[in-house]
């Protein structure tokens, strides 16, 4: 039998003496490539957000994290947040990002490019697709509580207590609707605009929700006029960046660059696949393990985007939601 | 009503901890809003909303925001307040040069202890075999209190512990007391003559609870996990577990509690009971008590009757028969017409399943729990006719803390019940001691005042009977906890099975 030595990224930082050296196993496509510096902007367990002076921001990310397109993933898990601090500044080289003039160091050589694999129109609604889209919508329906999610139970009609919140979601949500049907892509940017930044914490779930459903928008741009519609929508997007924390704009603008994260393209490509339903359910549980709602507010706005572009999935809902 | 807020710029915390915190603030002794929110535009305008105006304010989309409404003198101590909870919450420790480093790894703590004979693995499932293994490795038992460990994994662990004369109490083990130390959800019982070993956790916890209660104690309450005695683990952690309370001078009667095994797993540990020479206990929930007993083994039905019949051996007294007997409580309102079903939302899982075994007696239960001739339930989320629910279920727990701890899904189901014109009874379990939730009735008792509001609203009583698992040890507070669930209307009895037998009397009254 053959077991995970959970140690071995321990002992990268448990190391006695500077500097603490990690390798990174790959780069995400939106994370520059030429000399930067910068500073920690923020610190987690797992995660490690570095803004980057000019703008921008890349995240370090443990081993059993997923990719993101401004990420950069170790080959471990050690706690970043017993190590790195928030102000350390950072340079960005093409070979190495050095933390602290040399205290932390990560080896970039090695290093694979990781690119989000979903592209424009890859759905195009035929019955396998039709068939895992509407697993996705049992499986959301089924975890649904069990999420922090009260725009997902909002989406999927379920009563939240009608916290101002999960009304503002509500009513946000069926102005997108009438947009988005009629394609019509001031309408969705002002709903969007009202959208972003909506939500208590660091990545709002009002973010998360846009970025699904760009994510959604996506998969289903199978003709010129969603296609037309998917680039007016995040190419008006650009003002939004000051509605939002810095960290979130970074995911909600690889979005717009039509980049996502690992696992939210994994689970597009599961249903533009038409997936059976256990490749669907566990997808669908990476998805919603991503944040402590993330996952499932990007899945909410996925949903919400599906519903719309494919019609037989509106018997799926309850009629208070249509 | 006066207002006051504070930045805290570039303060990241997610969404979940801020609406916890936002719910701790507002339950603030003069506190009557509070939201902790990122500052942006859109928040900044929900607020105001919500009557949360601060006007204009310095905060950015990057900074987290705090606001607060209530009475003028609390406002200042709840901003405080606030603050102590960010910073409790997990700050990044400093990795200075001169700091000690903490242990990373089992080894690293067995050389900083190497007196240590013990344990304790809570890793996700698909690290915990390989941390267990090291720990065996080092001449450790273990307790694994993980779940999702497979299989072979156990098998596996458990043969590695047998040939060195270990234990290893799991996967999935969430209570014991070894030497009197409660670990994980464990309850503080008093030291005494009785040793259990159990492979059903609340049912260890309830059976300690009521050996404590009815004046026993406990030498080592030991849980093996509930696939130990299948066929293919074979009872091996119950079998060490027995086989070191047959040695123990200290243990004068020993208590085995499970769900029913497999007849070989179960021929194998009642002739080891039986050559132990010591008074044996036996609850296999489910099975015919009568069948096990003979010699130096007492079969029981029930948890209770199990804490009973040891305790009674333990004083030297033989086993006096069990009571099914329950007292009706005097000025018990009449249901309305229609109002003919119960309803069970447990915590734990054993009590579920006792619960379910017993109504099915005379009931046709709907439970998520398998027991006998039970229904499935064809949403877990909704009850229909009679229903049991484990609601430590993983359906119910993926995302969230166990129900033990978080009442959340809980509460909101118990007013949903009562919307419902057909439920007769409601019947809870209330699981103290550590680990489980730090004060019970503050969670349940508003939820059970909606649920009387809802009732009486539409015409209809609301009743609710219930137990309190645990001990006037316990952290929680005995007395306080049943005290205050009782001032909040509900029927409490000193067991589940009492409180099972209960409900169903008030439920069966009415159908009459």
């Amino acid at each position: 039998m053959e077991l995970v030595d959970t140690d071995v990224g321990q002992r990268a930082l448990a190391a006695p003496s500077p500097p603490t050296q990690l390798a990174a196993e790959s780069i995400g496509c939106r994370v520059p490539r030429a000399p930067r510096e910068g500073w920690v902007e923020a610190v987690f367990q797992r995660a490690c957000n570095v803004a980057l002076a000019g703008g921008g921001m890349i995240t370090v990310l443990v081993q059993n994290a997923g990719n993101v397109p401004h990420g950069v993933r170790l080959t471990c898990s050690p706690r970043l947040d017993r190590t790195l601090r928030v102000h350390m500044p950072v340079r960005l080289s093409h070979e190495r990002i050095v933390f602290a003039g040399g205290a932390v160091v990560v080896r970039l050589d090695g290093a694979s490019t990781w690119t989000s694999r979903l592209q424009p129109g890859l759905c195009a609604w035929d019955g396998a697709a039709v068939e895992t889209a509407s697993h996705l919508v049992r499986g959301l329906s089924m975890r649904a509580e069990s999420t922090s999610s009260d725009l997902l139970r909002t989406l999927l009609g379920r009563n939240v207590a009608g916290t101002p919140l999960a009304k503002r979601f509500g009513e946000l949500l069926s102005l997108l609707s009438r947009s988005s049907q009629s394609r019509d892509p001031v309408a969705a940017l002002a709903c969007i605009a009202q959208l972003i930044g909506l939500g208590p914490g660091l990545t709002p779930a009002g973010d998360d929700c846009v970025i699904g459903w760009l994510a959604g928008l996506t998969l289903g741009a199978v003709t010129r006029e969603r296609l037309a519609f998917l680039h007016a929508v995040r190419n008006g997007m650009a003002p939004l960046h000051s509605k939002t924390p810095l960290v979130s704009w970074q995911h909600v603008d690889d979005a717009r660059a039509l980049m996502f994260s690992e696992r939210l393209a994994d689970l597009c490509l599961t249903i533009a696949d038409g997936a059976p339903a256990p490749v669907l359910a566990a997808r669908l549980d990476a998805q919603l393990a991503v944040g402590a709602s993330s996952g499932a507010d990007a899945a909410a706005g996925l949903l919400f985007a599906l519903r719309e572009s494919c019609p037989q999935l509106r018997a799926l809902f309850p009629k208070s939601t249509h | 009503m006066p207002i006051l807020h504070k930045v805290l710029p570039r303060e990241y915390r997610d969404s979940v901890a801020l609406m916890q915190l936002s719910a701790a603030l507002a339950k603030l002794p003069g506190i009557t809003q509070a939201s902790a929110v990122m500052g942006t535009e859109n928040n900044l305008d929900l607020l105001r909303q919500a009557g949360l105006d601060i006007g204009a304010v310095s905060a950015g989309p990057s900074d987290l925001l705090i606001v607060v409404q209530g009475d003028a003198g609390g406002l200042q101590a709840a901003l405080d307040e606030a603050e102590a909870r960010l910073s409790s919450q997990g700050q990044p420790e400093v990795s200075g040069v001169a700091a000690k480093l903490s242990a990373r790894s089992l080894a690293m703590a067995f050389a900083e202890d190497g007196e240590a004979n013990l344990a304790m693995i809570s890793t996700p499932g698909e690290y915990a075999a390989a941390e267990a293994l090291k720990a065996l490795n080092l001449g450790l038992n273990v307790m694994l209190f993980s779940n999702n460990v497979s299989v072979p994994e156990e098998v596996m662990l458990k043969r590695v512990a047998r040939e060195k004369d270990l234990i290893v109490m799991g996967p999935d083990c969430g209570t014991a007391i070894i030497n009197g130390i409660p670990l994980a959800f464990a309850n503080v019982v008093k030291r005494g003559p009785i040793g259990a070993v159990g492979a059903s956790g609340t049912g260890l916890q309830e059976v300690t609870v009521l050996i404590d209660r009815l004046g026993g104690g406990i030498t080592q309450a030991i849980g093996t996990g509930g696939h130990d005695l299948s066929t293919d683990v074979g009872g091996i952690s119950m079998l060490k577990g027995l086989k070191d309370l047959t040695a123990d001078p200290e243990t004068k009667v020993i208590a085995l509690i499970s769900k029913p095994p497999a007849k070989q797993i179960a021929d194998e540990i009642l002739g080891k009971a039986r050559a132990s020479g010591k008074p044996v206990v036996v609850i296999f929930l489910g099975a015919d008590a009568k069948s096990l007993s003979g010699g130096n083994i007492y079969g029981a039905r029930t948890l209770e009757d199990a804490a009973r019949a040891a305790v009674a051996l333990a004083q030297g007294r033989k086993p006096e028969p069990a009571s099914e007997a329950v007292a009706m409580p005097a000025a018990l309102p009449k249901l309305a017409a229609g109002q003919k079903y119960i309803r069970g939302l447990f915590s734990g899982g054993t009590f579920c399943f006792q619960a379910t075994m017993l109504l099915q007696e005379s009931l046709q239960i709907h439970s998520n729990t398998k027991v006998g001739n039970s229904l499935p339930l064809k949403d877990m989320w909704k009850s229909e006719g009679n229903t049991v629910v484990d609601l430590g279920d993983d359906v119910f727990t993926r995302g969230r803390p166990h129900p033990m701890i978080d009442y959340r899904l809980r509460t909101e189901r118990i007013v949903h019940e009562a919307e419902d014109p057909e439920m007769a009874v409601l019947l809870l379990d209330v699981v103290l001691g550590f680990g489980s939730n730090a004060d019970p009735a503050a969670e349940l008792v508003p939820a059970l005042a909606a649920a009387r509001a809802v009732a009486q609203k539409a015409g209809r009583p609301f009743i609710c009977v219930g137990h309190v698992c645990g001990t006037s040890g316990d952290p929680q507070g005995l007395a306080r906890q049943s005290e205050a669930l009782q001032a909040a209307g509900m029927l409490l009895t000193d067991s589940n099975a009492q409180a099972v037998r209960l409900a169903h009397r008030i439920a069966r009254q009415q159908a009459a």
